[in-house]
C-alpha cells in the first residue's frame, strides 16, 4: 500500500517481518469469514453499504420502467397500454419504490460507506444492527417488487390518503402491501440513522472536532435526526392505518367519528421532511465533491452547516403546504406562504456558497462536476417553482397537477439524483479501485440533462394547462397531447442516460483504469487509504490537523497507534473535540442479524393476514434475539489461533 | 477576573461554578412578578377597538417587580463595572439582551396588549409567546444574578448565600435546572393551561391568571437557564439544540391543534372577539398560528444560535490544544 | 376547444386574480433562473483547467461580502413575492354580493349538484353540469359521499377537496359566457381520470329558463319507441341506482337523469352526449369506464334503440 510510506517510522516495528505479520493479523481480524456463509454473516459497513446501493439501484430501474409505461400509456391521448388499474399500480409504485426503496435508502447507504471512511473509524457504531437494517430493506424491496409483478401492488397512491386506502375503499390486501413494507424500510431507516449519528459523534479521528466535521458528515448526520423525528410519526399513521384495515379501528373512518384529515397531517409532516431526507445527504455530496473539483475548500463552512441545520428545522413546519385545498383556514394561508417561502433562505445559502466556490475555485470539468453544475441549475429552477406553489392561491390552481409533477422532479431528480451520479463518479474508484470511464461518463451526464429537461419542462405547461396528475388517460379535446408526447421522447433520453451509466460500471469494472488511493486529489480521508479500502478501512487510524484533513496534513503528521491486531478493536473520541476516550472491541460477523430480519418479516407479513401473526412473529424475532444474545466465546478464541 | 476576589466563585462567568441555588432565587424573580398582581385577570368588560390605546395595565405589583428587577440590574452593573471596568463580569451584550427582554416582558405585560388579550385569544397568545419565546431567553442571556447579587447589601447576601447552600435547595436546583426535566416542565405548563377548563378558570380567576402567567414566564426562564447556562456549559450547547427543536415542534403540534380545530375551543372568548371583526374560530386560528409560526421562528434562531456557539467551542479548545502539543511532534491517540 | 380547462385563459375574477399571480411569479423566477445558470456556467469556464493551484483561497472577505449581499437579495426578493401572495389572498376568499348557493356532492366518480332554494319545490338535483348566470357569484358547498376528491375548475378558481366529514366551501364567478371544463383533482380510485364535469356559465335570462325546465319532471314519452323504451328503463336495473321524476324511481346510486337529454357529456366527462355513446355506455360501461359502479346490461337490439330514444328525449 503506498500510504504505507507515508506512515511515520516511529509507528511502525521496528523489526520489518514483525510488521509484516502485524499487518496480516489486522487483516485476518477484521475480513468477513469466507463464501456465502461469510457474505450472508458479513458486518463491514463497506459490504453491507454496497448491497444497499445495489439493491436501492435495482428499485431506481425498476421504477423507471414504471415510468416508461406510464409515459408511454399517456403519450397519446386515450390509449390502451395501461388501464386503469394496471396505471393505479405502476404509479403507487413508481412512487413509493422511489421514495421509500430508493431515494432515502441510497442516501443512507452512502453515508453507511464513506461515513466511517470519512471520520478516519473502522466500522459503523453497531455493526450487527447495521446488518440487519439492510436485511429488512431486502425484504421491503422484494416484498413491493413481488407483490406489484403479481398485479397486487398497492394502488392508493404512494401517499395512501384515507379513506380511499381505508377498509372500505380499498379492500383486498394491496394497500397492505404498502402499509407493512412502509413499516419495513422505517426500520432500516432508524437503524442507518443510528448508525450515522453514534459513528459521526463517537467514532471521529483524533483532532477530528465538530468544526472540521466534513460537510457530507454534517449533512448525513441532520438527515439523521430528522429521520428519527420524522419516522416516528409515519410509523404512527401507518400503524393505525393497518389497524383500520386489520382489526376494524376507526382511526380515519368519519362515518365512525375518525377523521379523515388526521391522516394528511401525519403522513405530511413526515412526508414534507422525507423530501430533505433526500435532499440534504445529496448537498452534502455536493459540497464533498467541490473541493476535487475547484481545488479549494468549499467556500462558507459554517455558513452551509447552519443552512443544513436549518432546513431540518424548518422542513418540520412547512407540512400543511400540502393540504392548502383540504380546509385549511383562509386566515392561516399567509402565515403558511410565509414559512414555506422561509425554507428558500437556507437552500439559497447554499447554492450561492457553491457557486462561490466554483468561481473563486479553479474548475476541472470532470464527469462529478459536470453532475455537480446541472444539480445547480436544475435545482434552483425546481426551488423557484417551489416558491411559487408556496402560495397559496398559486398552489390552489397547480396543486395535485402536472405542475406539481414537474416541480418535485426537477427537485427529486435535479436535487438529489444528479449530485447521486455526480458522486457515483466520484467515489466509483474508492470502492471499486477502477475509475469510470469519463467519455461515456459526459454521455450520460449530457443525455440525463437533456432529457430531464425535456421531460419535465413541459409538464409545466400542461399543469397551466389543466392536467391532473395521476390520471390515466386524457381526452383529445383537451390539447395535452403533443406536450405530452415531447416528455415521453425526454423520458426515453433519461433512459438512454441510465443505461449508458451501467454500461460505464460494466466496462470499468471489466477493465477500468486503475485508480489508485486518491484519484482527484481531494481532501477528505477517505482518500487516506486504498482503494478499494481493505477490511479495516486504515491500518493506523488518521489524526486530522486541519478541516480539510489531507490538504492539511503535515509530512509529519501523528496517526492512532496501538490499537489492537488481534482483536477488532477501534477508537472511541470525545463529542465536542475528538480526544481518544476508550478503545472498543467490536462484534464479530454473524448470522444472527439475518435470523431476526426473518423472524420480522415473518411477524410484519403474517400481521397482513391474521393477528395471530403477531405471536408468532413474536417467536420467530424471539429466536433471532436470543441467538443474537447468546454469548459467544468460541469466536475469539477461533481469532487467537488463527493470530 | 482578579478584581473581583470579593465573591469569586459565584461571579466566575462560566455556569456550573456559581452557587446554583442563589441563582435560581434570583432569576425568578422576574417570575415571581407575576405572583401578587390582584386586579390581573381579564375580567370585566372586554376591550373595544377605540379604547385600545388608553388601556395600559399598571399594576401596581407588576409595575413594581418590574421597576425593582430593573433598579437592581442597572446598581449591580454599576457596581461591577465600576470595580472590574466597563464590560466585565457581564458583558456589553448580555446587557443589551438584559434590557431588551425587560422592555419586551414590560411591553407584554403592561402594553394594550395585556388588555386585549381579555377580548381576543390571539392577543392573549401572542403575550404568552412573547413570555416565553422572547422575553425569557433574552433575560437569561443577560446573565442577571451577576449585577443582581452585586446589587444586594453585603450582609442580606450572606443570609441569602447561607440559606441557599442547604442542602435540600442544592439539590432541587440540581433536578429543576436538568435540561430535560426543565424542557418537561415547560412544556407541561404550556399544554397545562391550554385545556380549555384550566384557561377558562385563568381568565375568570385573577390568581390562576397570575399564575399561569408566572408559570409560563417561571418555567421559559428555567428552560432556556437550563439550556443557555446548563451544567455542560457551551458543550452541552449541541444536546441543547434538540432540546430547542423539541421545544419547537410541540409548541407548533399544539398551535396546529388549536389553528385545525373545526370548533371555539375556548368559551370565555365566544362573545369577545366580534368587536374586532373576527370570529370565535378565526380568534382561535389566529392564536394557533401565533403559537405555530412566529414562536417556532424564535426556537429556530435560538437553535442556530446555539449550534453556531457549539462549534465556535470546538474550534476554540481545538486551537489552544494544538498550540499546547505543538511542540511535541508525534503525540498519537490512544 | 384546447382551451376550456386551461388557468391560462380565466373567465371569472378569481382565476384572473390568480393568472396575475402566476404570470407575475415567472417573471420574477425566470430571470432569476437564467442568471443563476448563466453564474454557473460562467464560474465554470472562466478559470478551467487553469495550471495555477491556489494555495490559499482569495480574497474570501470580498467573496463572503458579495454572498451575503446576495443572500440579502435573496430575502428582499422573497419577501417582495410574498407580499403579492398575500394581496392575492386576501382578494380570493369571498366575493360580494347575494350568491347562488350550489351544493356539489362527490361519489366515485361522478358529480352530485344540489341547487338550493327557500321553496322547497324549487329545489333540483342533477349531475355533472353546474349551470350558472354569468357575473352573479356563486356558492359551492363541497361534500363527499365516500373518499376525497376535489373541485377544480382552472378557469375559474383554484381548486377546494370534497372531503367526507367535512363542509367545505368555495366561491366562484363567472364574467363571461361559456363552457369551462372542471376535473376532479384528488386521486381518488380506479376512474379519478374520468371524473370530469362542466360549468355552465349563462346570462340571467337563460339560467333562469333553464332552471325553471330543469325544475320539471320528464315528459312522458309522445310516441310507441319512446314509451318501449320508458318500459326498458323501468323493467330493468336502472331503477337500482337512477332517478327520473315524473316515474316511479327513486335510486340515489346514480345521476339523476331527469334531463339527460340536455346534458354535454356522459358519465361524468367521459363520453359526449350522443345516441351512439349512450348506446355503448348503457350496454358496456365497464368496458369503457372500467371499474365504474355501472354494470352492464343485456338488452335486446330493439329494447336498447327504444331505451335510448327514451333517454336522449330527456330534454
Amino acid at each position: 500500500m503506498k500510504r504505507e510510506a507515508e506512515v511515520p517510522r516511529s509507528a511502525l516495528h521496528a523489526d520489518p517481518a514483525e510488521d509484516a505479520r502485524d499487518l496480516r493479523r489486522l487483516e485476518r481480524t477484521w475480513s468477513p469469514e469466507r463464501g456465502l456463509w461469510g457474505w450472508l454473516t458479513s458486518v463491514d459497513h463497506k459490504s453491507i453499504a454496497r448491497r444497499y446501493v445495489a439493491t436501492a439501484l435495482v428499485s431506481f430501474v425498476l421504477a423507471g420502467i414504471n415510468a416508461l409505461v406510464m409515459r408511454v400509456q399517456l403519450a397519446r391521448p386515450e390509449s390502451h397500454v395501461l388501464g386503469p388499474d394496471a396505471y393505479n399500480q405502476y404509479f403507487t409504485t413508481h412512487g413509493t419504490a422511489m421514495m421509500f426503496l430508493f431515494a432515502v435508502p441510497i442516501m443512507e447507504a452512502v453515508g453507511i460507506y464513506f461515513v466511517p471512511l470519512m471520520v478516519g473509524t473502522r466500522n459503523v457504531a453497531f455493526p450487527r444492527l447495521n446488518a440487519l437494517g439492510y436485511w429488512t430493506f431486502l425484504v421491503a424491496t422484494i416484498f413491493l417488487w413481488a407483490s406489484f409483478y403479481a398485479n397486487v401492488g398497492p394502488d392508493a397512491g404512494w401517499t395512501a390518503y384515507v379513506p380511499l386506502s381505508g377498509p372500505q375503499f380499498s379492500p383486498g390486501k394491496r394497500v397492505d402491501t404498502w402499509a407493512q413494507m412502509i413499516t419495513f424500510t422505517e426500520v432500516s431507516a432508524l437503524i442507518g440513522a443510528v448508525e450515522i449519528i453514534t459513528t459521526a459523534f463517537k467514532q471521529r479521528a483524533p483532532g477530528m472536532s465538530l468544526n472540521r466535521i466534513p460537510l457530507f458528515v454534517w449533512a448525513e448526520v441532520v438527515t439523521a435526526f430528522m429521520i428519527l423525528f420524522a419516522m416516528s410519526t409515519i410509523a404512527t399513521a401507518s400503524m393505525m392505518l393497518a389497524m383500520d384495515r386489520l382489526i376494524g379501528t376507526h382511526f380515519f373512518n368519519p362515518a365512525e367519528g375518525g377523521d379523515a384529515l388526521l391522516w394528511q397531517h401525519l403522513f405530511w409532516f413526515f412526508g414534507h421532511p422525507e423530501v430533505y431526507i433526500i435532499f440534504i445527504p445529496a448537498t452534502g455530496m455536493v459540497s464533498a465533491m467541490l473541493p476535487a473539483f475547484t481545488r479549494r475548500p468549499v467556500f462558507g463552512y459554517t455558513a452551509i452547516v447552519l443552512s443544513l441545520i436549518g432546513t431540518g428545522f424548518i422542513g418540520f413546519g412547512l407540512w400543511v403546504h400540502h393540504m392548502f385545498a383540504t380546509a385549511v383556514p383562509w386566515l392561516g394561508s399567509s402565515f403558511f406562504t410565509a414559512s414555506s417561502v422561509m425554507i428558500a433562505v437556507p437552500s439559497g445559502i447554499q447554492v450561492l456558497c457553491w457557486i462561490a466556490t466554483v468561481w473563486d475555485g479553479r474548475p476541472r470539468l470532470a464527469t462529478p462536476m459536470l453532475f455537480i453544475l446541472g444539480f445547480l441549475v436544475l435545482f434552483v429552477i425546481g426551488g423557484l417553482t417551489g416558491v411559487m406553489i408556496a402560495s397559496v392561491p398559486f398552489d390552489l390552481q397547480m396543486h395535485d397537477t402536472f405542475f406539481v409533477v414537474a416541480h418535485f422532479h426537477y427537485v427529486l431528480i435535479g436535487g438529489a439524483v444528479f449530485p447521486l451520479f455526480g458522486a457515483f463518479y466520484y467515489w466509483f474508484p474508492k470502492v471499486t479501485g477502477r475509475m469510470l470511464g469519463e467519455r461515456l461518463g459526459k454521455w450520460n451526464f449530457w443525455l440525463f440533462f437533456a432529457g430531464m429537461n425535456v421531460t419535465f419542462f413541459p409538464m409545466h405547461f400542461l399543469g397551466l394547462l389543466g392536467m391532473p396528475r395521476r390520471v390515466y388517460t386524457y381526452s383529445p379535446d383537451l390539447g395535452w397531447g403533443p406536450l405530452n408526447m415531447t416528455a415521453t421522447v425526454g423520458a426515453f433520453v433519461i433512459a438512454l442516460s441510465v443505461l449508458v451509466f451501467f454500461a460505464n460500471v460494466a466496462r470499468s469494472l471489466a477493465r477500468g483504469a486503475p485508480a489508485g488511493d486518491d484519484p482527484w486529489g481531494a481532501d477528505s480521508l477517505e482518500w487516506a487509504t486504498a482503494s478499494p479500502p481493505p477490511p479495516y478501512n486504515f491500518r493506523y487510524p488518521p489524526v486530522v490537523q486541519g478541516r480539510a484533513a489531507l490538504w492539511s496534513r503535515t509530512p509529519d503528521a501523528p496517526v492512532v497507534t496501538g490499537l489492537r491486531t488481534d482483536k477488532p478493536e477501534i477508537l472511541m473520541t470525545t463529542l465536542l473535540d475528538a480526544e481518544p476516550e476508550s478503545r472498543h472491541v467490536h462484534p464479530q460477523p454473524t448470522i444472527w442479524p439475518l435470523v431476526t430480519a426473518i423472524g420480522l418479516s415473518v411477524l410484519l407479513l403474517s400481521l397482513i393476514y391474521t393477528p395471530w401473526g403477531l405471536i408468532w412473529g413474536a417467536a420467530a424475532v424471539s429466536i433471532g434475539l436470543i441467538g443474537w444474545g447468546w454469548p459467544d466465546h468460541h469466536r475469539g478464541a477461533r481469532l487467537e489461533e488463527r493470530g | 477576573m482578579t478584581s473581583l476576589r470579593r465573591f469569586p466563585a459565584r461571579l466566575h462567568g462560566r455556569a456550573g461554578h456559581t452557587m446554583p441555588a442563589t441563582r435560581g432565587l434570583v432569576c425568578a424573580a422576574p417570575a415571581l412578578a407575576c405572583a401578587p398582581s390582584a386586579a390581573w385577570a381579564h375580567t370585566g368588560r372586554p376591550i373595544g377597538p377605540h379604547d385600545l390605546w388608553g388601556a395600559w395595565s399598571l399594576e401596581p405589583a407588576v409595575v413594581a417587580a418590574l421597576v425593582a428587577s430593573a433598579a437592581l440590574y442597572v446598581v449591580g452593573t454599576r457596581r461591577l463595572w465600576a470595580k472590574a471596568g466597563a464590560g466585565r463580569g457581564v458583558r456589553r451584550w448580555e446587557a443589551a439582551c438584559f434590557a431588551a427582554g425587560w422592555t419586551t416582558l414590560a411591553l407584554a405585560l403592561v402594553s394594550p396588549l395585556h388588555a386585549l388579550g381579555g377580548a381576543l385569544f390571539s392577543a392573549h397568545m401572542a403575550q404568552h409567546e412573547v413570555l416565553m419565546a422572547v422575553s425569557a431567553p433574552l433575560l437569561v442571556l443577560g446573565r442577571p444574578v451577576v449585577p443582581f447579587v452585586w446589587a444586594l447589601p453585603r450582609r442580606s447576601l450572606g443570609r441569602v448565600a447561607r440559606a441557599m447552600k442547604a442542602p435540600a435547595v442544592r439539590s432541587a436546583w440540581r433536578a429543576l435546572s436538568n435540561p430535560a426535566a426543565a424542557w418537561m416542565l415547560h412544556a407541561a405548563a404550556l399544554w397545562a393551561w391550554h385545556a380549555p377548563a384550566l384557561y377558562g378558570l385563568a381568565v375568570r380567576s385573577e390568581w390562576a391568571h397570575a399564575a399561569q402567567h408566572a408559570s409560563f414566564l417561571g418555567t421559559g426562564l428555567l428552560f432556556w437557564w437550563a439550556l443557555f447556562r446548563g451544567r455542560g456549559g457551551r458543550m452541552g450547547y449541541g444536546a441543547a439544540v434538540l432540546y430547542v427543536f423539541g421545544m419547537g415542534v410541540q409548541g407548533g403540534a399544539l398551535g396546529a391543534l388549536l389553528t385545525l380545530a373545526r370548533a371555539p375551543l375556548y368559551a370565555h372568548h365566544a362573545r369577545t372577539t366580534q368587536a374586532w371583526g373576527l370570529t370565535p374560530l378565526e380568534d382561535q386560528q389566529l392564536a394557533g398560528l401565533i403559537m405555530w409560526v412566529p414562536a417556532s421562528i424564535s426556537y429556530l434562531v435560538a437553535g442556530l444560535w446555539l449550534f453556531t456557539a457549539w462549534l465556535r467551542e470546538a474550534e476554540r479548545r481545538t486551537l489552544r490544544r494544538e498550540a499546547i502539543r505543538a511542540p511535541q511532534p508525534a503525540a498519537g491517540g490512544a | 376547444d384546447q382551451r376550456v380547462q386551461s388557468a391560462l385563459d380565466p373567465a371569472g375574477p378569481q382565476a384572473e386574480r390568480i393568472r396575475r399571480l402566476m404570470v407575475m411569479s415567472i417573471w420574477i423566477a425566470a430571470p432569476i433562473a437564467v442568471a443563476v445558470t448563466a453564474a454557473v456556467v460562467w464560474a465554470a469556464l472562466r478559470g478551467r483547467d487553469s495550471a495555477h493551484v491556489p494555495e490559499t483561497p482569495r480574497a474570501d472577505r470580498r467573496m463572503a461580502a458579495t454572498v451575503a449581499g446576495l443572500v440579502a437579495a435573496t430575502v428582499v426578493v422573497l419577501f417582495v413575492w410574498m407580499i403579492s401572495d398575500f394581496s392575492a389572498i386576501r382578494s380570493l376568499s369571498k366575493l360580494d354580493g347575494r350568491p347562488l348557493a350550489v351544493t356539489l356532492v362527490g361519489h366515485q366518480w361522478w358529480w352530485e349538484v344540489q341547487y338550493h332554494d327557500s321553496v322547497a319545490s324549487h329545489q333540483l338535483t342533477t349531475a355533472n353540469e353546474i349551470h350558472i348566470p354569468v357575473g352573479r357569484p356563486v356558492l359551492v358547498t363541497l361534500e363527499s359521499r365516500d373518499v376525497i376528491h376535489s373541485f377544480w375548475v382552472p378557469r375559474l378558481h383554484g381548486k377546494r377537496d370534497l372531503i367526507p366529514g367535512y363542509t367545505n366551501r368555495i366561491w366562484l364567478r363567472a364574467d363571461k359566457p361559456g363552457a369551462f371544463r372542471g376535473q376532479c383533482a384528488e386521486f381518488c380510485g380506479q376512474q379519478h381520470a374520468n371524473m370530469a364535469l362542466w360549468v355552465i356559465a349563462e346570462p340571467q335570462a337563460r339560467f333562469d329558463a333553464w332552471y325553471r325546465a330543469q325544475l320539471q319532471p320528464a315528459a312522458a314519452p309522445a310516441d310507441s319507441t319512446r314509451i318501449a323504451g320508458q318500459k326498458a328503463f323501468l323493467g330493468n336495473s336502472c331503477v337500482m341506482c337512477h332517478t327520473i321524476r315524473g316515474t316511479p324511481t327513486g335510486g340515489r346510486n346514480g345521476p339523476d337523469l331527469t334531463h339527460l337529454g340536455g346534458r354535454r357529456t356522459l358519465a361524468a366527462g367521459t363520453l359526449p352526449n350522443t345516441p351512439g355513446h349512450l348506446g355503448g355506455w348503457v350496454v358496456d360501461p365497464q368496458g369503457i369506464k372500467p371499474g365504474t359502479t355501472m354494470p352492464p346490461n343485456n338488452l335486446r337490439p330493439d329494447e336498447l334503440r327504444a331505451l335510448i330514444a327514451y333517454l336522449e328525449g330527456l330534454k
